[in-house]
């Protein structure tokens, strides 16, 4: 791995008596690190501390080699960070390049020229080019989107945090999105969450699956599919002993869990792998 | 009922953002400043006020006109429109600046600019300085306007001069920021209308900045009113920043302008009472 940009160590957090993480640690560079998870698993708790909107109860944390609990360093992050939240607003009576050019006056662009360049640039890379001078109340709920996406990357920044950001987009945007983020990922760290796990195992070198505030799995997209290794098969009905089974286009029962002597075992996709995973950790946290 | 404002303070502590830097950047306000000017003298509810606060004083001003002498040939058009579009200024401004002061809170931003380098009181100096570049420097021409015109009606000749229409364009600047510090304690559009309708249908020119003449037998004492509008800017402007902060020291400067404001509202009453 390169030198880590995001260090995450024993990360804590409550509101109130509802606990979002416990003790959450691992470290990440340049490139793509994916945070898959399901609802309340604590991923946009650890997005929102990363892009330092939320201080964390307990742990350390050191962005790009600063810890966001000084103020001076935190300005710092800032200065370098692009962030979508999971649930972006919008000035809807702003046009979108308004909006944008809000936002990067807010990120200190204060030459005019230069920025409203940089907001061109922006918005011809999520393809919001055409719609420009529209006002955001009459673009459609993907456009809005993009239109979050866009923002981030406002000044090519060295961290960016994206929460749930392919939510909404229909599959062109997905690969176009997908496109731009890895186009930019060489020498930048980029951290996104989702519930997707085809935008996983097709953009990131590196996944964190987290579950009730917890880390249950780091590794690679590759490993992940692997925990589900000899625990996929197919079957004409759902099989009594499977964790979890579907029908399939074809017809066929696709199972997950301890699979039968002689099944038809298949090879495993990362989304087994996740499936066995946060199903195992919800019947290990019931026997607990 | 005690333990529910416990627990709300505890959770709003929980999720409070941290603050990058206590003072905003000069260079930033400037910029965004001009983007708010725009905004502001754009914005519905500006618009909206500017027209039904003029609709409705025309109205008043021509029917009275119409009773008192039979005709409307004897009304100086041009006084009362100038009178109408000034007032109308000072009727706009709150109720715009209190919506553009509400935008953020409204469209769910304060997670996404919580993350940026800029501090919240940049876009509070920002909008303020829209305010100065928009309403208060358009109640100013007004104002340039109005002087030969009003002068010329032979009614308004001893009440008008130049220490009277000074007035209008702070007036308009400390209306307009009533209406951005009560957006940072009150965030709900019920704010800009209160301001209008407790300055219209109240007697609160003793709480709410006003334009008050000089001479004749209401004359006010003029030092003690400048005073007045001043302490009442400096007292709206500061709890605008005080809403930003939130902290128990913020407060500091405007307990003391609203000392000022209470002193010089008390001076300047003429001897004798209001009549």
């Amino acid at each position: 791995m390169s030198v880590p940009t995001v260090e995450v160590v024993g990360i804590e957090k409550s509101y109130l008596r509802t606990r979002a993480l416990s003790g959450i640690s691992f470290t990440t560079g340049a490139g793509i690190t994916g945070l898959l998870g399901p609802n309340g698993a604590g991923k946009t708790t650890l997005l929102r501390m990363m892009a330092t909107v939320l201080a964390p109860d307990a742990g350390d944390l050191h962005l790009l080699g600063w810890d966001p609990r000084e103020p001076d360093e935190r300005l710092a992050i800032r200065r370098r960070l692009g962030y979508m939240p999971q649930e972006p607003g919008f000035h809807k009576a702003f046009t979108a390049f308004e909006f944008v050019d809000y936002i990067a006056i807010l990120k200190e662009m204060v030459d005019t020229k230069a920025r409203h360049d940089e907001v061109r640039r922006v918005l011809t890379l999520v393809g919001l080019e055409g719609v420009m001078g529209r006002k955001i109340k009459a673009l459609s709920g993907g456009m809005r989107r993009r239109l979050a996406i866009a923002q981030a990357f406002l000044g090519d920044p060295d961290l960016l945090i994206l929460d749930e950001p392919t939510a909404g987009l229909d599959p062109e945007q997905r690969l176009r999105f997908r496109e731009i983020v890895s186009e930019r990922s060489e020498d930048r760290t980029v951290i996104l969450s989702t519930h997707q796990t085809e935008d996983v195992a097709a953009l990131c070198p590196r996944v964190v699956v987290m579950n009730e505030g917890r880390s249950l799995f780091d590794g690679t997209p590759q490993e992940l599919a692997a925990v589900a290794a000899n625990r996929v098969w197919l079957a004409g009905e759902r099989a009594p002993g499977a964790r979890l089974s579907w029908r399939t286009g074809d017809g066929a029962h696709r199972n997950i869990g301890d699979a039968p002597v002689g099944a038809d075992l298949v090879e495993p996709t990362v989304e087994d792998g996740y499936l066995l995973l946060v199903g195992q950790g919800a019947l290990d946290e019931e026997a607990a | 009922m005690l333990t529910g404002a416990r627990t709300a303070a505890r959770e709003a502590r929980a999720v409070a953002i941290p603050t990058a830097m206590a003072r905003p950047r000069l260079d930033v306000v400037r910029a965004l400043g001009r983007v708010e000017t725009r905004k502001l003298l754009r914005h519905p509810a500006f618009l909206a006020g500017l027209g039904l606060a003029a609709f409705f004083l025309l109205q008043a001003t021509l029917g009275a006109f119409d009773s008192e002498d039979g005709g409307g040939d004897q009304i100086d058009i041009g006084a009362v429109f100038v009178i109408v579009i000034g007032v109308a200024l000072f009727m706009a401004t709150p109720m715009g600046t209190n919506a553009c002061a509400l935008r953020t809170d409204r469209s769910g931003l304060r997670e996404l600019y919580g993350s940026l380098p800029s501090v919240p009181q940049t876009r509070t100096a920002a909008l303020l300085l829209g305010l100065v570049r928009g309403p208060v420097l358009l109640t100013a021409a007004v104002a340039v306007v109005a002087y030969p015109v009003l002068r010329a009606v032979p009614e308004f000749e001893e009440h008008v001069d130049l220490v009277l229409l000074a007035q209008a364009p702070l007036t308009t600047l400390a209306l307009g920021a009533i209406g951005v510090g009560l957006a940072r304690w009150l965030r709900h559009p019920i704010g800009g209308p209160l301001i209008v309708v407790a300055h219209v249908f109240t007697p609160l020119i003793w709480a709410l900045p006003w334009v008050a003449p000089a001479s004749g037998p209401d004359g006010f004492e003029m030092g003690w009113h400048y005073g007045y509008l001043g302490a009442q800017i400096a007292l709206w402007v500061s709890i605008a920043f005080a809403g930003d902060r939130r902290r128990g020291r913020a407060l500091i400067v405007p307990a003391l302008a609203l000392v000022a404001v209470v002193v010089c509202a008390a001076q300047q009453i003429p001897e004798g009472g209001i009549a």
